[in-house]
């Protein structure tokens, strides 16, 4: 096994909402809630899970773009919370972070030049002729003409956007980037292009992945191991290929099940549906959190949050596992 | 093919833009058919005109997009030829649509009952204000929305983005709509909450006999709900089958590529590069001389580029556009 990299110790982030002018009563919003693991150097770690249910925004205080309630988080040994500004700057070519939405991440009024070079000129890592011959290479590696310079991002499609923005994260030869859902706005013969991209960047610069998505198709292609969360929490996490094949927690089971399937013999099949909805992150159940939709629900789930278990590769939070 | 019960029956329709950059054809000749009860599939990626395809079907094509050939002949009545007036008694009465963004498409400032209720109380002038709400009631009880009458007061913004779809549905299906177009109706949804509304569909079909035209790029959707797909790309339909053929036969090189690009689950061997298809989407200002897909395709051949191929029958009621085949 590789060295960990990334260690997220017990993190929470709660975010408060204001109850309006007349009910000045706060809640607060369990976006992510306890969550703890590593990230092993050179592997894709999938984070998967419903909107809503806090992934988005362990990935960005993974990379601290947003300061945490409580908890720790380790990079290369170091805790990023306790770096002072200038510090964490320096730390920042490490990290890097590519967006979902490929319209709204690049500034429409900046060239795609510029929106590379920025990062560059930022740290300090080429000037003048340097940095533009370091943009035209970039711009080779991810598949986009260097001639495309001057061009807006206007100019651009969706997935050549993505393009410009996974160019613009690997500019500081970073070790570790944060996908977030980087190819769930994009067609799906533009999807296998991106996903393929990825995966050679990754061969090529050594790279770790956080890729945070909702699709499971793609995560079991491109993830080596898989965080399933609910809610803020992890439900279970391990080895793709075990998690898929033997799902323990009822919510993977459910999650794994209900993505349709390109291939209408499999229409027949006894097909799980999960019911309900999500329950408001604010008014959290009591007991374990996915048992108001969880078909196997039985009085302890009501009553007791379960806690993590199982061996280290393979964990799971669940009173009753299906295996 | 004489015992089918068609409904709806498209003849080469075509619907342009005239913009100031020049003549967009962002449906540029397509045919097809839906018969009673069945479930058809029009799939393609973003911009390969299937949502203007089912706005022409209502006439909800706004300028500067026109209609410019072709018939929409449903019911035995030539759509195209209707005026507003007479449109506005199809829409949503016999013909009704739902949209992607069930975020959107609700009024917020109206409670879901209220706004579900509207649709009969348009449609059909002897009913009362009392009897619609309990026709709203019991559609929200078939559309799976939980404590009906309660909801029947809930504004838009206290439910979440599944029921909000379920209320679209409501709303379309609430005057007995003989058919329904579905553009998109799950791509906003989470796949737990999807499954339930591919459901739903799948239930109501079933039960009321409605006809649905499904739009969507997501082709585990169309396998799971359809029963005959269509595929779109830059405006022309590339090949069309019955389900479990168009899946265990793929012909044109366009519908191959798609199956081919999305990751397969049971990928025991080592992980292995995702199959893709170079290039992009072509302008539809300026679209490549003879087939359209040709600068993306790995079979093209020299008639390629000369000459559109014309649509052939493959056997089997598959027909498909591509020289390989003539």
């Amino acid at each position: 096994m590789n060295n960990v990299l990334v260690k997220a110790v017990k993190v929470k982030k709660y975010f408060s909402v204001d109850g309006g002018v007349i009910n000045k009563k706060s809640a607060k919003v369990h976006a992510v809630d306890d969550v703890s693991f590593d990230i092993y150097e050179r592997e894709t770690l999938a984070l998967v899970g419903e909107s809503g249910c806090g992934k988005s925004t362990l990935g960005r205080a993974l990379i601290r773009l947003i300061d945490i309630t409580e908890g720790e988080v380790f990079f290369d040994n170091q805790n990023i919370f306790d770096l002072k500004e200038n510090e964490m700057r320096k730390l920042r070519r490490q990290i890097q972070i590519i967006f979902q939405d490929p319209y709204a991440s690049l500034n429409p009024r900046m060239t795609v030049k510029d929106i590379i070079m920025e990062p560059i000129l930022t740290h300090k890592i080429f000037k003048g002729k340097d940095a533009e011959d370091r943009v035209k290479e970039l711009l080779e590696l991810v598949g986009l003409r260097p001639s495309f310079m001057s061009r807006y991002p206007h100019m651009f499609s969706g997935g050549q956007r993505q393009r410009i923005g996974i160019a613009r994260a690997i500019a500081l030869n970073p070790k570790f980037i944060v996908c977030d859902e980087p190819v769930s706005a994009l067609d799906v013969s533009i999807q296998s292009q991106i996903v393929n991209l990825l995966e050679d960047l990754q061969e090529k610069n050594d790279l770790t992945y956080l890729f945070i998505s909702h699709d499971l198709n793609v995560v079991n292609h491109i993830s080596d191991r898989v965080c399933v969360m609910f809610l803020g929490k992890i439900m279970e996490m391990g080895p793709t290929k075990d998690v898929y094949k033997n799902p323990i927690h009822p919510y993977t089971k459910f999650l794994i099940e209900a993505a349709p399937i390109p291939d209408p013999n499999t229409r027949f099949r006894e097909k799980l549906i999960l019911q309900g909805d999500i329950p408001s992150p604010i008014n959290l159940p009591l007991g374990c959190r996915f048992h108001t939709r969880c078909p196997y629900a039985k009085d302890k789930c009501k009553r007791e949050e379960p806690e993590i278990n199982g061996n280290s590769d393979h964990t799971y939070a669940c009173h009753f596992p299906l295996q | 093919m004489e015992n089918r019960d068609e409904l709806l029956r498209i003849k080469n329709l075509k619907t342009y833009f005239y913009t100031d950059k020049g003549i967009v054809p962002a449906v540029d000749g397509i045919s097809l058919s839906v018969d009673k009860g069945q479930i058809i599939g029009i799939v393609g990626e973003s911009g390969c005109g299937k949502s203007i395809t089912s706005l022409s079907i209502l006439k909800l094509v706004s300028e500067p997009g026109k209609i410019v050939e072709g018939e929409i002949i449903f019911q035995g009545e030539n759509l195209v030829d209707k005026s507003i007036n007479e449109m506005h008694k199809i829409r949503g009465n016999s013909i009704s649509m739902i949209f992607q963004e069930p975020m959107t498409s609700l009024n917020p400032v109206y409670t879901i009952g209220k706004q579900v209720a509207e649709a009969i109380l348009i449609h059909k002038k002897d009913i009362t204000k009392a009897e619609a709400k309990k026709k709203v009631i019991e559609m929200f009880t078939l559309v799976g929305i939980p404590e009906p009458e309660k909801r029947f007061n809930a504004y838009p913004h206290q439910l979440s983005g599944g029921l909000r779809q379920r209320v679209m549905i409501a709303m379309a299906l609430i005057c007995r709509s003989k058919l329904l177009i579905a553009d998109e109706p799950t791509t906003a949804l989470d796949v737990t909450i999807e499954a339930q509304i591919l459901d739903l569909m799948k239930k109501l079909r079933d039960d009321t006999g409605t006809s649905i035209i499904m739009i969507t790029h997501n082709l585990g959707v169309v396998a799971e709900l359809c029963d005959y797909a269509y595929v779109m790309y830059a405006g022309k339909i590339m090949e069309h089958a019955e389900i479990f053929e168009l899946f265990k036969n793929p012909m044109h090189p366009y519908t191959i590529g798609l199956l081919k690009s999305i990751p397969q689950r049971n990928e025991n061997i080592e992980r292995k590069r995702l199959y893709s298809i170079k290039g992009m989407v072509p302008n539809l200002l300026a679209l490549p001389k003879g087939c359209r897909f040709r600068p993306r395709c790995d079979d093209a051949m020299e008639i390629c580029s000369e000459k559109e191929p014309e649509i052939i029958d493959a056997g089997n009621g598959h027909e498909v556009r591509c020289w390989k085949y003539l």
